[in-house]
């Protein structure tokens, strides 16, 4: 069974970088890392070879070939959480410390031939993004559609846009996510040296989809939001059991509406990337759910707080479509 | 001041001040009453039914009930219709009893008779009630990124007492051991004001180290004291008395020595008869002599024959019968001869 990061890594379309000790990789380009050890993309991933050091997640590639420099562009690692996730509960964990939002870069000018780090060098970086209706790279995030009224999809920040690399022929930034998941790509291009770029994801890792069951309707798919009950796994089966439930009090099915996407990230509703309207603030992270109440009597409605919290959560009310908002913060 | 209100100080006292209740986050500010109405115990199990009165003042109404399980309950009592009612075993992975009124229960009013069955003996065990409040309703703005605590209800949003609960059986468990614990247990409803008189609390203690313990007596005044305005409440009656049954029910029926005779038979031949309706361990020595012994004699058989055994002795002397070291009988030798077998 695939870990959820790796299922995710695998639904990025183009951002999964696979490393090997393998000659193809030739001529060797030796990158001083960010502890003063060489980093020799040979070694990626996991120390292989000897005598060489190499970040457990390092991407990224030195771009020069034969006489010509090249950009090398290397990042710690190729997914990170978008940006804002403590109102949702926060981000997943990753080596027991919140999965992080940001991520180092490292930009280099390597010359041709022997691969030596170029000093004093300019670099120019750029981030984009795709906004493609979801027809692209970015459909396995779940938003199919663009931004309208000239809102533009949010990129993300890198800390410096314009770079030298001065006397070690190296610099180190950084990339922080928007709060929007999606495909990003690092670009970057110095004069007189093969431009290079990096993929990464934007997502919030170890997300599943909700399989609906005989206790209970999915509901509140949209065209642009079509993929809206993704959860982190116990979030998931707190749920089965509050159906399951639910069913066996009152013999019919409990509806759920949003819950997040399917790599997370802002829930932009029909506000497509904006920030105002109905956000679905806490909807970015896999443990809030809208459990509909429309169709309950207040006794199914006091009966679904209890439950709730005899499982584990908490309940908010909202009046807009009202509905209970479902919360679920404790350990994943 | 009647049995109930008493009860009401004793765990509004173990909970918070009164005047400071009003003051407490919502859902702490119900005032409840949790009386105990039966206790029976069978097999090792328990079985405790409550009533729960919600007090005319209270600020909330009951929502939920939970009473801590350290033995996880087989079965949970619900009123009926049970549609009205949410029964649970497991609060956030912890055991527990747990009622909650979906319809909540008003100040002034009584919630339906409850109650829940689980392995073991009755005990003291903590309990939380929360009362009923509006949810807050949702800002979803999106302009804060502030984390949204994990709260849980029982420290938060709830009063916590303490209530008539169900503990396992401890291992390895003994009549002794048991009577240890009821005593402790007494202790514990003579500080919670469960019992109100010093006296009888300084008697039932004095039953309960007595040798051997006098669980008869014992349930004899906790009876007589759980009347109407009398110094013991339902909590402390059925709590008590629940656990005293069970010693007594796992205890050897008490041995009537006038039911044991020593009879001369002939030569240096005794006879030792019983008709109790357990064997009875007995010792019996000579006077006069060093010599001593030991016989186990049956209980009376079903046909009312009563249990027998013989003593025969080295000397032509004088018997002497004891049980648990107290002399019972003493029969002389009749100095005959037996007759040729």
């Amino acid at each position: 069974m695939r870990s959820p990061v790796a299922k995710l890594l695998g639904m990025a379309l183009g951002v999964a970088v696979v490393w090997g000790c393998s000659e193809a990789l030739s001529p060797v380009r030796l990158f001083d890392g960010p502890i003063a050890k060489t980093i020799d993309p040979r070694c990626c991933p996991n120390d292989a070879g000897s005598g060489c050091f190499c970040p457990p997640t390092l991407v990224g590639s030195s771009n020069g070939t034969g006489d010509t420099a090249g950009v090398a562009i290397y990042l710690e690692r190729n997914l990170i959480c978008p940006a804002r996730l403590l109102a949702s509960g926060g981000a997943p964990l990753l080596n027991g410390e919140p999965w992080p939002d940001t991520v180092m870069v490292y930009i280099a000018v390597d010359s041709g031939g022997e691969g030596n780090h170029l000093l004093n060098r300019a670099v120019t970086l750029s981030v984009t993004g795709v906004d493609s209706l979801g027809g692209g790279s970015d459909a396995p995030y779940g938003h199919m559609h663009v931004g309208v009224n000239g809102v533009v999809k949010p990129i993300g920040s890198l800390s410096n846009a314009t770079v030298n690399t001065g006397p070690n022929g190296l610099i180190t930034l950084s990339y922080r996510a928007s709060e929007v998941s999606g495909p990003i790509t690092i670009s970057a291009q110095s004069v007189g040296a093969i431009a290079n770029k990096v993929d990464l994801a934007v997502g919030v890792p170890g997300l599943l989809p909700q399989i609906a069951r005989p206790s209970d309707s999915l509901i509140g798919y949209t065209t642009i939001h079509p993929n809206n009950h993704s959860g982190i796994p116990i979030m998931l089966a707190k749920l089965d059991t509050l159906a399951d439930d639910f069913l066996g009090q009152y013999g019919q099915r409990i509806q759920f509406n949003d819950m997040a996407l399917p790599l997370g990230g802002k829930f932009d509703l029909d506000t497509v990337w904006s920030q105002f309207g109905h956000p679905h603030a806490e909807h970015r992270a896999g443990r809030d759910l809208d459990a509909r109440t429309v169709v309950m009597t207040q006794a199914q409605i006091n009966w679904t707080r209890l439950r709730w919290s005899l499982l584990g959560g908490s309940s908010i009310l909202h009046t807009v479509q009202p509905h209970l908002h479902l919360r679920y913060r404790g350990l994943e | 001041m009647n049995r109930l209100a008493v009860l009401c100080l004793a765990l509004v006292s173990l909970s918070r001040p009164t005047a400071a209740m009003a003051q407490s986050a919502p859902g702490a500010n119900v005032v409840v009453h949790p009386r105990v109405s039966n206790i029976s115990v069978s097999s090792g199990s328990s079985t405790i039914t409550f009533t729960v009165a919600v007090d005319a003042a209270s600020p909330e109404s009951l929502f939920l009930l939970t009473i801590d399980a350290p033995s996880p309950p087989s079965q949970v009592l619900t009123p009926q219709p049970a549609v009205d009612w949410l029964a649970a075993t497991v609060y956030r992975g912890r055991s527990v009893a747990s009622w909650g009124a979906l319809t909540p229960v008003a100040p002034g009013d009584t919630m339906p008779s409850i109650g829940y069955s689980a392995p073991g003996l009755p005990g003291i065990d903590t309990a939380w009630a929360e009362g009923y409040y509006p949810l807050a309703f949702l800002d979803e703005t999106d302009t804060t990124d502030t984390p949204t605590p994990d709260i849980d209800p029982l420290q938060s949003t709830s009063v916590q007492l303490l209530a008539v609960g169900i503990d396992p059986l401890p291992p390895g468990s003994t009549a002794a051991s048991l009577t240890a614990r009821l005593d402790s247990l007494r202790g514990q409803t003579c500080t919670l004001a469960w019992i109100t008189s010093a006296t009888l609390c300084t008697t039932l203690h004095g039953y309960l180290i007595a040798q051997p313990a006098n669980l008869t007596q014992f349930n004899a005044d906790l009876a007589a004291g759980h009347t109407t305005g009398g110094p013991v409440s339902d909590n402390a009656y059925w709590l008590l008395k629940a656990n005293a049954d069970y010693i007594l029910s796992i205890s050897p029926p008490p041995v009537n020595t006038s039911l044991i005779t020593l009879s001369y038979v002939c030569g240096n031949k005794f006879k030792v008869r019983n008709s109790n309706p357990v064997a009875v361990p007995l010792t019996w020595n000579l006077i006069n002599h060093t010599q001593t012994g030991a016989l186990t004699i049956p209980a009376i058989a079903a046909g009312g024959v009563p249990g027998s055994g013989f003593i025969i002795t080295q000397e032509k002397r004088t018997v002497r019968l004891s049980y648990t070291g107290q002399l019972i009988r003493t029969t002389p030798n009749g100095n005959t001869v037996c007759p040729p077998s």
